[in-house]
């Protein structure tokens, strides 16, 4: 596959990779390192095969949301509890409740600055759930 | 470089284990600022107007606690529950912004954190020290 253009080396971010990465066929990435900060991708419930985890159960695509968010975060050497601020988007605000034992499990205190809404739907009808996270990179 | 909790009294959130903003690394993450009144309840409900004044006044109120301001505010993302109420956010930019206004994003979903509120403000900000 044709991976369009490359940006100049001068440009002062760094990619971050996971593996699987089943995101680079659709020319984006996981997370992008910038000044200090990894901007990570938002993150599904998607299995090693691409494919979604828990279909029709939010709580299995919640965990595997956050475990996704979690590999992006070590590939990019940072980790959950650098997390400064997170975006939820949910299919349905009735799950935000499960949402405070979720980040109680995953995060940490202080916790991230945070907004969360409810969408029409997200990149698949039978996504659940998806998390974006900026977080600080480790030499910082 | 640090993680800090911004605190502000009262602080809605904290039962839910979000903080109201965090700063790190020169900038303030604010998190989404609904109408929240003092005593944790929607303020206007029904009432978009009042709803979108008190969530800019509980935004100035996490920047401020932060140690920064409205006029620091480098990018919000606006979530709205009817884009027919577009035209009201621009008076509301000049009111509450200043130019360089911040970049900005708005658009429409179908539930915020409670099924009467219609708006909610995200921000990033400089902080204090840069």
């Amino acid at each position: 596959m044709d991976a369009g253009a490359s940006r100049p080396r001068s440009v002062p971010i760094e990619q971050v990779v996971t593996e699987p990465d089943p995101y680079a066929p659709f020319l984006l990435s996981q997370a992008i390192k910038a000044h200090g900060f990894v901007f990570v991708s938002g993150q599904a419930a998607i299995g090693n095969d691409g494919e979604i985890v828990g279909l029709g159960d939010f709580d299995r695509q919640a965990e595997q949301a956050f475990r996704n968010l979690e590999r992006a975060l070590k590939a990019a050497g940072s980790r959950l509890d650098r997390v400064v601020k997170t975006t939820i988007f949910l299919r349905s605000i009735e799950n935000a409740g499960k949402l405070v034992e979720l980040r109680r499990k995953f995060l940490s205190a202080p916790y991230p600055a945070e907004s969360m809404v409810e969408i029409p739907s997200l990149y698949s009808p039978h996504a659940l759930i998806e998390i974006e996270a900026i977080a600080l990179d480790e030499g910082h | 470089m640090s993680i800090e909790q911004v605190i502000t009294k009262p602080d809605p959130y904290a039962p839910f284990l979000l903080s109201q903003a965090i700063k790190a690394n020169g900038f303030v993450f604010v998190s989404g600022q609904a109408a929240i009144g003092d005593d944790g309840e929607l303020v206007g409900k029904g009432d978009f107007d009042r709803q979108a004044e008190q969530a800019f006044r509980n935004l100035d109120r996490a920047l401020k606690a932060a140690g920064s301001g409205l006029d620091r505010i480098v990018k919000v993302t606006i979530f709205l529950r009817s884009m027919e109420n577009f035209a009201k956010i621009i008076e509301l930019r000049r009111k509450w912004f200043s130019a360089p206004y911040p970049a900005d994003s708005i658009i429409e979903v179908s539930s915020l954190y409670s099924p009467d509120a219609l708006i909610e403000i995200e921000a990033i900000a400089l902080d204090e020290v840069r």
